[in-house]
């Protein structure tokens, strides 16, 4: 009964925190509720909301993305350079996603049968494709990709922007691969305990791949978004996406050692970063202190669930 | 020596919610004896050792040290009282010297806190000789073997004054000359006036040792009296519940053709040269110490851990080890460890019990027929009479009998031909043990091939039809079934002359 209180709980603390904090600046900032400012939440939601699907995926199969910011502005530079030697959108788009799974096959490469922890070799891949984007760019924004490039990043169909139906879809997507695919099945098992699906034919090192293709993918789409907003690829667009996304899953109370929490959680975590985000932005708070306070956000939300998740015996600092 | 109790329990009770695990126990040891506590697994002795080494308080009843009622909240609290536990699994820094291993948390002080080796490694040396043991105390414990290790582990309790020395199957890794010597350093701790409390199944040690015995089945006190009071059946008796005869009804179907044939298998450093064949409505057991790996016998044919050497036919057709391949072929792998390598702890019952079923389960473009796994697994629930509320409770909120029978049934909804179980009953309570053992041969009744790997000897005497034994890592004897009993299987597994004691 407790246990099922407690989780109840756990799952009011972000809505509430949420309906609270909107109430109080919807009195000091009549703008907030306003359609278009609504509206530009979820825009810039959209491509954060993408890539924390990507990165709750990985860390479902038990490992962590640490290079989604370097691999959006890589695959980013990529698409771009291909546009505007092709003159074809269909291809820039195509080049930023086979970019975005292709690096994120290299990372389950190198973590399935290189053995090297995820935290280390997606660190290493941050450097490389850092380092490559910046090569590739000459240091500076690829621009001037071909006409309707910009479309996901912003475009609008009849007053909505496409990245929104975009990030609803590929919400439903991905919570259906999770939830009703053998291979999502499989990458929560293989998350869960590596050894124990091994012993019922589920190859870890084949399904985390798979989890790190997807994630992949997935920033890859949210490049197409970032690239598209600006409709040029700086080589550093989103240095700290990683940190946003893992704070995001985080925040989602999915499981951070893998193998439990629906997906959609993920873009439940993320809407908290993109609300606080706007609110600091309207209220014309300095960009040094609103990462102070999103950073404590996530802290605090995050301490909060794991508290609450706790045995009552470890609480109280003894082992079982 | 005018004995007096040491330690006193009465009526100890524990409860994990609605289970109640031990019942009104009552014990008492007396200063310079040995009281030995036997029982199953599951029958509340680490419970009772928990309470006494103050891991976990009793819901009811008190516990007396040297006549005071004492509330043992902690383990500090217990070792001030001078409880000591020496457990199963060797707690020690393997790359600290013996001499610090034995003062760990409390090394011998001088002026601002530096630590004084010479003191140290004096009264360490003082320890291990009122152990009567030869060490180097500046020897890295990773160098030692693991009787040696055992040795600073009961040294490191000395060490903190300890004047009830409780050890949890303390034998369970060594070899018959080293249980020898360990039984000869616990008289001399004996003749010093410790009292000790001695966990362990093997008749002929507690008959070595002990002076009284205490015995528990499924949480209550079945018989507590001097040892030389009780004869070695009415101890197995008390264990088990009922007398051996009643329940060693094995199947006794016709034999079919050979499922599986092992030649020579060998696993680097592990085992080697192992050779045994199972007929289709065969059960085999294959026994060994507890923990010395002959169970990866069970990982190396379902392709798990890598073989250095030998063949596997399946049916009579060569076999690669490899898991998927070892499940087309029919294979079932219940692994030893349930919580390590067995289940899924995060997921549900259901999704534990399908995982071995999804490629059956997919249909269409990758998608698992939900409703076709819901149907499986309720069946298999129900079969096996899996005590949870629904399939989609989390795994960890059954007992262990249950997670077990979830690991069975995962298997036996694959309908294996050769089901390979691995300590198939470890910490599993008595009613799940007996209806695991009913499976067991009904499974071999309706022409499966079954290999027990187990440490349990009783389990292989009771369900198998002829037992391999294994000693560091070699096969070194076959008992068919006529020769089969638990005193045969103790004869040969610690042998040694080990005969006599055990007649």
């Amino acid at each position: 009964m407790s246990l099922d209180r407690r989780f109840r709980l756990t799952q009011l603390f972000i809505p509430a925190v949420l309906a609270g904090a909107i109430v109080a600046v919807s009195f000091l900032e009549p703008r907030f509720l306003s359609s278009r400012n609504l509206i530009n939440i979820l825009m810039q939601a959209a491509p954060l909301v993408i890539a924390s699907l990507g990165q709750a995926i990985i860390i479902t199969a038990g490992d962590i993305d640490l290079s989604q910011g370097a691999v959006v502005a890589l695959a980013g530079v990529a698409g771009v350079v291909v546009g505007v030697q092709t003159d074809s959108v269909l291809l820039a788009w195509l080049t930023v996603a086979v970019a975005g799974a292709s690096l994120g096959a290299l990372n389950g490469i190198l973590v399935g049968w290189f053995k090297i922890p995820a935290f280390i070799a997606t660190a290493g891949m941050l450097t490389y494709a850092d380092g490559f984007a910046f090569l590739t760019s000459g240091g500076l924004p690829v621009e001037f990709p071909p006409d309707g490039y910009s479309w996901f990043g912003r475009g609008f169909i009849k007053g909505v922007p496409v990245s929104v139906p975009l990030m609803v879809i590929t919400v439903l997507l991905c919570w259906l691969v999770m939830e009703r695919t053998r291979v999502g099945r499989a990458i929560y098992l293989v998350g869960d305990n590596r050894d124990a699906a091994r012993i019922v034919g589920l190859s870890p090192e084949r399904y985390r791949l798979y989890a790190f293709c997807i994630g992949g993918f997935l920033t890859g789409l949210a490049a197409i978004v970032l690239t598209g907003r600006i409709d040029s690829a700086p080589p550093s667009l989103a240095p700290s996406l990683q940190f946003e996304t893992i704070a995001a899953v985080a925040i989602g109370g999915i499981n951070m050692t893998g193998g439990h929490g629906q997906i959609w959680r993920a873009a439940l975590g993320a809407a908290p970063i993109a609300i606080v985000t706007n609110i600091l932005n309207l209220l014309g708070v300095d960009t040094a202190y609103q990462l102070v306070v999103i950073g404590s956000v996530t802290i605090v939300v995050v301490a909060f669930q794991y508290v609450s998740r706790l045995p009552i015996s470890l609480k109280w600092g003894l082992a079982k | 020596m005018v004995a007096s109790v040491l330690m006193s329990a009465t009526k100890l009770t524990k409860r994990f919610g609605t289970n109640i695990v031990l019942d009104g126990i009552d014990f008492t040891l007396q200063e310079g004896t040995v009281h030995v506590l036997m029982g199953e697994n599951g029958a509340g002795k680490s419970t009772f050792i928990k309470m006494i080494g103050g891991l976990l308080q009793p819901d009811g009843g008190e516990i007396r040290i040297r006549g005071n009622t004492v509330d043992l909240r902690n383990p500090a609290v217990a070792a001030a009282h001078g409880v000591r536990v020496v457990h199963q699994e060797i707690h020690l820094a393997p790359t600290l010297s013996v001499a610090e291993n034995i003062f760990l948390n409390a090394m011998p002080r001088r002026s601002f806190g530096r630590i004084d080796r010479r003191k140290m490694r004096q009264d360490a040396a003082e320890m291990l000789s009122r152990l009567g043991v030869r060490l180097d105390v500046d020897a890295p414990v990773e160098t030692l073997g693991v009787a040696q290790r055992q040795l600073v582990e009961i040294a490191r309790a000395l060490a903190r004054k300890a004047e009830i020395l409780i050890l949890d199957e303390p034998t369970a890794a060594l070899s018959a000359a080293e249980v020898d010597a360990l039984l000869e350093r616990l008289h001399l701790l004996k003749a010093q006036g410790l009292g000790l409390i001695y966990i362990s199944h093997r008749m002929e040690e507690v008959r070595r040792i002990g002076d009284v015995v205490s015995v528990l089945r499924d949480g209550r006190l079945a018989l507590s009296q001097p040892l030389a009071a009780v004869t070695d059946d009415a101890l197995i008796e008390a264990m088990i519940g009922r007398s051996l005869e009643t329940i060693s009804t094995r199947a006794e179907g016709a034999l079919g053709q050979t499922a599986l044939h092992v030649q020579g298998l060998s696993c680097a450093d592990v085992f080697e040269d192992v050779t045994f064949s199972i007929r289709a409505g065969e059960v085999v057991g294959v026994v060994g110490p507890l923990g010395s790996g002959f169970v990866d016998v069970g990982r190396v044919i379902h392709g798990v851990q890598p073989m250095s050497q030998g063949m596997i036919s399946v049916f009579g057709k060569d076999h690669r080890p490899e898991p998927r391949r070892s499940m087309e072929a029919g294979i079932a792998f219940v692994p030893e460890d349930r919580k390590q390598t067995g289940l899924m702890l995060k997921s549900s019952v259901r999704r534990n019990a399908s995982a071995g079923l999804l490629r059956e389960l997919t249909k269409r473009a990758g998608f698992i027929a939900g409703g076709d796994e819901c149907r499986k697994v309720d069946d298999i629930i129900h079969s096996l009479a899996i005590n949870t509320p629904d399939a989609s409770s989390p795994v960890t909120t059954l007992s262990g009998g249950n997670q077990q029978k979830v690991v069975l049934g995962r298997w036996l909804l694959r309908n294996p031909r050769i089901l390979i179980l691995a300590e198939p009953t470890r910490g599993v309570d008595v009613g799940a043990k007996e209806a695991i053992y009913a499976l067991l041969r009904q499974i071999a009744g309706r022409g499966g091939a079954v290999l027990v790997l187990t440490s349990d000897l009783m389990e292989a005497a009771l369900i198998c039809d002829r037992v391999k034994v294994m000693r560091r890592g070699r096969i070194v004897d076959e008992l068919p079934k006529q020769k089969l009993s638990v005193a045969a299987l103790v004869n040969s597994l610690y042998g040694d002359g080990g005969a006599a004691r055990v007649a």
